[in-house]
């Protein structure tokens, strides 16, 4: 007996999670981005043109629409310890409201740095947005209203969400998401270190310094369960094997030969293929909802011996693992 | 007018009602993968579009079960259920001009589609016939807040008659689409829509468009007087100010208007104010002496105006996706396409957001939420790397005798 004809192949499969590419073309979406930017085109040009007296006419305009007011100290709700950046206030809680063109001006750049921050990689995305000396203190209002808005929600929600998130127990998307939140917070905090930093005292700068070191590390650890999560990825081995077997006694093989010489035999090429799955495991960067010691191959199953020619065909690469 | 609400529940109704097989209520695995990666994914990028691609044909043959099971799914991912997407998804695209590019509704759809879209057209264009600028006399104007009001409501009634105008075409092409054999199903009120005469409610709309249309200049035609006026007289720098950005707008509108009449592109006028020969001289003449008085506080004044629609558009302004967050996909491809949003149809006042209740702006700060929004998305991808193990000769020896 013998076998006269065979090639063996493996072929390995591995499978990566991968994101899409940021299209920062996507901040032209958000309601507010083209608005706002025109709304400042116009309003810095004005603002060259002007002069006091016309400025006082202006803020009087403004301050006599209602639709133009802007209502302030809104990072109160989320406030649950004291803070050497907020004044302390015992106030009932509500918002104050605010009228005028610095308040205008004021919360659209605020906006549109926002949106750039979130949404674009944009390095200091606020020095995009940089307000004129006449709006100067609303701007850091709002700046730093903002900022202590987003600190407190994210620490409002270290027991909770933010919790989970930063364990990377939720799917990627909620990750992205949080991602995202923190990078804004920490943009915020920049511009406030920015605009502010000459007039904060010693302790506000080492408050800013410390909510600083505490965002860090929450991005720090949302950025690497994200990582971890990209990294996982599945391994399937594929053993194939083309081959051909003839069952033949040596006096059969030298008959055989004989007949060639003689030219009263063919020759023909003939070929099977059988298929072997062997899964190889999951690594999963340590974020496997997999229990160990049970690696699934590509169509999910466990284990994955099989026989030739019995198991399924091979799927799609493009399919997706799980 | 139907609110999104009950839209929303009409099509929840739809999902209910499409049962066919209410035995199988496990989710087959290509359903599960369209949900998982098509719909959800769609809705969390507040794409309309992609969510009514998805979502029609998944309907189609959905029982109670499914989507409960579908439901549930959802809101493992935060997401609403099917109807409320669907129905939010579909009233967006008729909204805003996204519908060329839509899906046709299925039978399923059109049947509960067409008749509450048709009682919203009805109560538009009775709202449209009682308006208070559609009074004869029309109303009087004494100071710029009066004119300034009196045209921001002239210009809402405008675009909603525009607007229903569209989605009226749209419901009278879906209508024609209903199977004969659906319609014999129909209820009362069902009925009453799909036989409605559709060609004469448009015939409708253009005759109150025109209307509002002439209505408009003659409002503007009152303002330029009153603007020349003060403009002439008050050394009031904020009067001054309204003043010459009042009369450069008006002047501008006007001659816009009388030209597009000129050339066809709007029917003759009927009102007798716009017939005067004598009017075109008199408003030039008005005009130039205003802009003479004003001086460089025209250029200033726009600035400062055109400054405050575009902040109130930011501020106010509601978009068709991501809960009023987002424009569309639409909006993307050009910069007259980055216009599109939907306005509060009266002056907002702002509220105390810490008061609790009804926000508005509905956005305390738009950076508080947009965070929210993610748009990208997980991928495989595979590598596939194949090493030969081992080759032999693979010629077989056939031979023309048995031994």
């Amino acid at each position: 007996m013998g076998t006269v004809g065979s090639t063996d192949t493996t072929v390995e499969r591995t499978y990566s999670k991968h994101l899409t590419e940021r299209n920062y073309d996507l901040v032209r979406r958000l309601v507010g981005y083209y608005e706002y930017g025109r709304a400042l085109e116009h309003f810095d040009t004005l603002l060259e043109q002007v002069d006091d007296q016309e400025l006082a006419a202006i803020e009087e305009i403004i301050q006599g629409r209602d639709e133009l007011a802007v209502y302030t100290n809104l990072s109160r709700r989320f406030q649950t310890e004291p803070s050497i950046l907020a004044d302390s206030d015992n106030s009932p809680l509500k918002g104050v409201e605010r009228r005028g063109f610095g308040w205008v001006l004021a919360l659209a750049r605020v906006e549109l740095g926002a949106m750039l921050a979130g949404f674009t990689d944009r390095q200091q995305p606020f020095a995009a947005v940089r307000p004129s000396r006449y709006e100067l203190p609303q701007y850091a209002d709002l700046l730093l209203d903002g900022l202590q808005t987003h600190y407190w929600a994210l620490k409002q929600e270290r027991d909770g969400q933010l919790k989970q998130v930063v364990r990377g127990n939720v799917p990627i998307q909620r990750l992205l998401v949080y991602g995202r939140r923190v990078m804004l917070t920490r943009a915020f905090l920049q511009a406030v270190a920015t605009i502010m930093g000459g007039e904060l005292s010693p302790n506000q700068a080492a408050e800013l310094r410390t909510w600083d070191d505490q965002l860090n590390e929450v991005q720090y650890a949302v950025v690497t369960s994200i990582s971890s999560l990209l990294a996982s990825q599945t391994t399937v081995q594929q053993r194939s094997s083309t081959y051909a077997t003839v069952n033949a006694c040596g006096a059969l093989l030298r008959a055989v030969d004989e007949e060639l010489a003689a030219g009263t035999a063919t020759v023909n090429n003939f070929e099977q293929t059988t298929v072997n799955r062997v899964p190889v495991g999951t690594s999963s960067g340590g974020n496997s909802n997999r229990p160990a010691g049970a690696p699934r191959g590509a169509d999910g199953r466990r284990g994955g011996q099989g026989f030739p020619g019995r198991n399924p065909p091979p799927r799609n690469p493009n399919d997706r693992p799980d | 007018m139907l609110s999104r609400a009950s839209l929303s529940l009409a099509l929840m109704m739809l999902t209910a009602l499409s049962a066919s097989d209410v035995s199988a209520a496990a989710l087959s695995r290509g359903q599960r993968a369209t949900i998982l990666d098509q719909l959800i994914p769609a809705y969390q990028q507040g794409d309309s579009l992609a969510v009514v691609r998805v979502s029609g044909p998944l309907s189609r043959r959905l029982n109670t079960a499914r989507v409960e099971a579908i439901d549930a799914l959802l809101k493992q991912h935060d997401a609403p259920p099917l109807g409320t997407l669907m129905a939010e998804a579909r009233l967006a695209l008729t909204d805003q001009d996204g519908v060329s590019n839509s899906p046709q509704p299925n039978p399923v759809e059109i049947k509960l589609i067409v008749p509450a879209l048709y009682t919203r057209v009805l109560k538009i264009i009775e709202w449209a016939e009682k308006h208070a600028v559609m009074a004869e006399p029309m109303p009087a104007a004494r100071d710029f807040d009066e004119f300034e009001l009196t045209l921001w409501n002239t210009h809402v009634l405008q675009n909603q008659l525009e607007a229903t105008g569209r989605l009226t075409e749209l419901i009278a092409g879906w209508a024609e689409k209903l199977p004969p054999r659906m319609l014999e199903d129909l209820d009362a009120e069902q009925a009453i829509a799909f036989r409605a005469d559709y060609e004469e409610l448009l015939a409708r709309f253009d005759l109150l468009s025109h209307e509002v249309q002439q209505r408009d200049t003659e409002i503007r035609i009152r303002r330029l007087e009153f603007a020349a006026g003060i403009l002439a007289e008050s050394k009031n720098k904020k009067e001054r100010f309204v003043a010459a950005f009042a009369l450069d707008l008006d002047a501008r509108v006007i001659d816009a208007f009388f030209v597009d009449v000129a050339e066809g592109d709007i029917k003759p006028v009927t009102r007798e104010r716009l017939q005067d020969p004598e009017l075109a001289g008199h408003l030039q003449q008005i005009a130039n002496q205003g802009r003479a008085h004003a001086g460089d506080l025209v250029s200033k004044a726009q600035l400062l105006f055109k400054g405050i629609h575009w902040w109130t558009r930011g501020r106010y302004g509601s978009g068709p996706d991501g809960w009023g967050l987002l424009k569309s996909m639409e909006s993307l491809k050009s910069e007259s396409d980055q216009f599109s949003l939907y306005m509060p149809t009266e002056t907002p006042i702002p509220t105390d957001p810490l008061a609790g209740g009804e926000s508005v702006p509905e956005y305390d700060r738009r950076h508080h939420y947009t965070w929210g929004w993610e748009d990208r998305r997980i991928y495989s991808a595979v590598n596939t790397n194949t090493t030969v193990v081992s080759k032999k000769n693979t010629t077989v020896y056939s031979m023309s005798k048995f031994y």
